[in-house]
């Protein structure tokens, strides 16, 4: 058991392609924190207000800045969707994205949907975020697509950066 | 160099610093115990109305607070001041719509700069001191460093062109103000942003996408905004690890947020803060009525409640009334009325504006308060509420309150005053309107300790000429336009109800009854009569000429002394009579006169008005000669002196005796009565005897 799950957190070490988590100290003693059993209490009245705070913290390690580009060329980001659907309250298909190992300003983000050799097109521009960049909303009213299945792929355009998602599937009703 | 590789090689490099830098200590102290992450919600982080609670802590509870929980900290090895040491100059920032401001200040604490940026930003201190903890981990640091107050909140600086943080991004305050700043920000515009509240979302689980992602429900602002500003959920190694480590796929900063608010503050969710918040931004949040929040959630009222203060009003919230605001004269009265433990208890609505008049109400739940700008906040409640609000409310006869009920009157009553009226109430009389003419007779007699004592009835019109009347325990108050308004009661008020009210001969009341009469005596009047009543001759009416010739003589007062029966009538031509206790008047064609003392006693021996002399033509005339007096009839004179009595003189002998001079000629006063002789009759005069002859001659000798 504790072998194994070592091997996988070594394993996950060393094959990691960005950023993750291995602490050092936790992998040698997994105790980590004894774990309550209670529930939270209530607003402003912690179970035991005295007890002693805790010494093995494992942590994210800090954000990554933006990497820097090579001059003239831009460099290739990475888009997630976070949210993608039709809205039947308001009658839109809505996408929701951002770029979590970007920060910067200045970018544009696209929504394409396609379905066959229709399209419809949605932009926005990029917010600069804390540790990211988002996307924000994209929205394709409903008036503009057929019912059925259509392709959304999010995209992001900047002077610096560039990329786009999978295409993910959303049902026009 | 492509980009590509040039990026990959960055990457590297990073993780490389992250492994170099361990990210958590493991000094073998005491461990502690974790919260029980299996409460931990994914889609509920933290409740909007905790995370959003600005001031749930002052500056004085946040410093303990540092003391405690810094207790093991004396100073950094580079010379940095523990947290709850630390102390900096801070500067000013312009207020926006999501901050409102900050005016810098020499030598803060940072207690007090965290209680002031919570304010200001109107975040939970609670969530900063957690930011600074999960971050840089300065509360608890026993080795503070300039590093960690640099990027204290663990807000991204930009570098500077030597490699530093910007310095308007790095210090405790900026890094205070701009997380709490962007946490407003992400809720003021959320559709910038890449996850929402109120749907489905699809959140990692780690930086590297190999590990997956997860949907999740996001329920609330505050979550949406934890995950927009560190976009990953604590996956189940990390949750199972409390504190500690998990495995390659877990990340940590939503998982030790949550653990150390539980840990240090109790749950991240609270009934009655979030329906104190709901209500709050139900009415349009700071830029709303209410304005600004003043306090934190503050619990332990009657019935669980809580309240929240704000610059224009108040909330209040029981789990059995739910959340309601109060504000302005209704909020003032309503604690001069005793708040939630007074009259009213708990509001079960806010203020509705619109009636008449600009006027508002808000229901508690004993009652309701109405407010206009000009009868200010009043409370209406209980039976005598019912009872206005049967009237119409503030639309029906008494209009708007102008003041709340008071009890403790005579019989346990109570009353209200409104615009237009009163309403009282007794548990015997039950709750009666008092209004217009009504009030103002009712008030002049004393109210209900006067001699009316409480109303029994409402008022009831449509009596003739335009009437009305309104019952009390004690009388009945009657009003119409002609007559004015006033009361019948007792013995006067039986007698005139006996004879039909003011459908009857009298007519309606005209004045109130007026005791203290001699003889213990009352009277009152009506439109075409009186009444008079004492103990010894009850009450009857008097009414007609026989009252004009009443009143002529002085009433009660006068000759007369007290009715001693009604008016009978049937007499010849017409006429009737009305005794009273020191004569009688008959009215008859010729009008209404006093029959009384020897000259009536005479009159009446002589037949009285069946008599020779028929009905009297004026009232006994005295202050004649020797104390005499006289009383003219349709067919002659009695005269009386009080050496002679009274004899009655008519006819040819009376025209002979006027023609003398009367009592003052030398016939003098009759002496005795007119007697019939063979020849005609002869009457006796002090000066002689007077004889007629049926030939028509009077001679005197």
């Amino acid at each position: 058991m504790h072998t194994s799950r070592r091997t996988g957190l070594l394993a996950a070490c060393a094959s990691v392609a960005l950023l993750a988590a291995c602490s050092s100290s936790s992998d040698e003693a997994p105790s980590g924190s004894p774990l309550s059993t209670a529930a939270p209490g209530t607003y402003g009245t912690p179970l035991d207000p005295t007890a002693p705070d805790p010494t093995d913290v494992a942590t994210d390690p800090a954000p990554s800045a933006a990497p820097t580009p090579t001059e003239g060329a831009r460099g290739d980001a990475t888009v997630q969707i976070t949210y993608y659907g039709w809205n039947p309250g308001s009658s839109v298909v809505e996408v929701g994205g951002f770029l979590p190992f970007l920060v910067e300003e200045g970018g544009t983000c696209t929504l394409t949907l396609t379905q066959g050799a229709a399209s419809a097109t949605a932009t926005r521009a990029a917010t600069r975020n804390v540790t990211n960049t988002a996307c924000g909303e994209l929205v394709v009213p409903g008036d503009q697509l057929a019912p059925g299945t259509w392709s959304a792929v999010l995209a992001y355009e900047s002077d610096r950066s560039t990329g786009s998602t999978e295409a993910v599937e959303v049902q026009v009703p | 160099m492509t980009a590509a590789l040039t990026r990959l090689l960055v990457v590297l490099g990073l993780i490389g610093a992250v492994l170099a830098v361990p990210v958590a200590t493991s000094t073998p102290a005491a461990p502690a115990e974790a919260a029980d992450t299996r409460y931990f919600d994914p889609g509920n982080i933290i409740s909007d109305a905790v995370f959003f609670d600005g001031l749930a802590m002052d500056a004085g509870a946040i410093q303990d607070f540092l003391n405690l929980r810094g207790s093991g900290c004396t100073v950094g090895t580079d010379g940095s001041p523990c947290l709850k040491n630390y102390r900096m100059n801070t500067t000013d920032r312009a207020g926006d719509s999501l901050c409102g401001g900050y005016r810098g200040a020499y030598n803060e604490s940072a207690a007090t700069v965290i209680a002031r940026v919570a304010a200001t930003c109107q975040v939970n201190p609670r969530v900063l001191l957690v930011l600074l903890q999960k971050e840089m981990g300065l509360v608890t640091a026993t080795n503070p460093t300039a590093k960690k107050y640099e990027r204290a909140a663990g807000y991204a600086c930009p570098d500077t062109a030597n490699g530093g943080c910007d310095p308007t991004y790095a210090g405790l305050q900026n890094q205070l103000y701009r997380s709490a700043w962007q946490y407003q920000r992400y809720a003021a515009v959320p559709g910038n942003y890449q996850y929402k509240a109120g749907r489905n979302n699809i959140i990692g689980w780690h930086p590297n996408g190999g590990c997956g992602s997860s949907t999740v429900y996001i329920a609330n602002q505050a979550t949406a905004g934890l995950y927009i500003y560190t976009p990953y959920r604590p996956n189940q190694a990390a949750l199972n690890a409390g504190y500690g480590t998990g495995d390659g796929c877990s990340s940590y900063g939503n998982r030790n947020f949550w653990n150390y608010f539980t840990d240090w503050f109790g749950s991240t969710q609270s009934s009655e803060g979030a329906a104190l918040y709901a209500k709050y931004q139900s009415l349009g949040g700071q830029g709303g009525s209410l304005g600004t929040v003043q306090s934190p959630y503050l619990c332990g009222l009657a019935n669980g409640g809580c309240f929240q203060v704000f610059q224009k009003g108040t909330i209040y919230w029981t789990p059995g009334t739910g959340a309601w605001s109060v504000s302005g004269a209704i909020q003032e009265k309503w604690g001069a009325l005793g708040r939630e433990w007074g009259t009213l208890g708990y509001p079960l609505s806010d203020a509705n504006c619109g009636l008449a008049a600009g006027g508002c109400y808000q229901l508690f739940e004993r009652g309701t308060m109405y407010w206009t700008p000009t009868t200010g906040a009043s409370a209406v409640h209980g039976t005598v509420g019912s009872k206005w609000l049967s009237t119409g409310a503030e639309n029906g006869a008494l209009g708007y309150p102008v003041g709340d009920q008071g009890c403790g009157l005579r019989d346990g009553g109570c009353y209200q005053p409104f615009q237009r009226g009163l309403v009282h109430w007794t548990a015997g009389t039950g709750a009666r309107i008092v209004t217009g003419e009504m009030s103002t007779k009712w008030g002049a007699l004393g109210r209900e300790n006067g001699a009316l004592g409480y109303p029994t009835t409402d008022r009831a019109c449509g009596l003739i000429d335009s009437g009305c009347y309104q019952i009390f325990q004690y009388g009945t108050v009657y009003t119409a336009p002609a007559a004015g308004t006033y009361v019948a009661k007792g013995g006067i008020g039986y007698t005139w109800m006996s004879g039909g009210a003011e459908n009857g001969p009298l007519g309606y009341p005209v004045g109130d009854e007026m005791c203290g009469l001699p003889g213990g005596g009352c009277a009152q009047d009506f439109q075409r009569g009186s009444i008079f009543w004492s103990a010894s001759t009850g009450a009857q009416v008097v009414s007609g000429p026989t009252r004009d010739k009443y009143d002529a003589v002085g009433r009660e007062r006068g000759i007369l002394g007290y009715p001693t029966m009604k008016m009978a009538c049937g007499l010849v031509r017409g006429g009737c009579y009305q005794v009273f206790q020191y004569g009688t008047i008959y009215q008859a064609p010729g009008g209404a006169y006093i029959a009384k003392g020897g000259l009536g006693h005479t009159w009446m021996l002589l037949g009285a008005e069946n008599g020779e002399m028929a009905y009297p033509v004026s009232d006994e005339s005295c202050g004649l000669r020797a104390n005499g007096c006289f009383q003219l009839f349709e067919n002659g004179s009695v005269y009386y002196a009080p050496a002679f009595g009274a004899f009655a003189v008519d006819g040819p002998i009376r025209d002979a005796w006027l023609a003398a001079g009367l009592e003052n000629g030398w016939w003098g006063y009759p002496t005795g009565k007119k007697q019939t002789t063979a020849t005609g009759s002869t009457q006796r005069f002090e000066g002689g005897t007077a004889t007629w002859t049926t030939d028509g001659t009077v001679t005197f000798g």
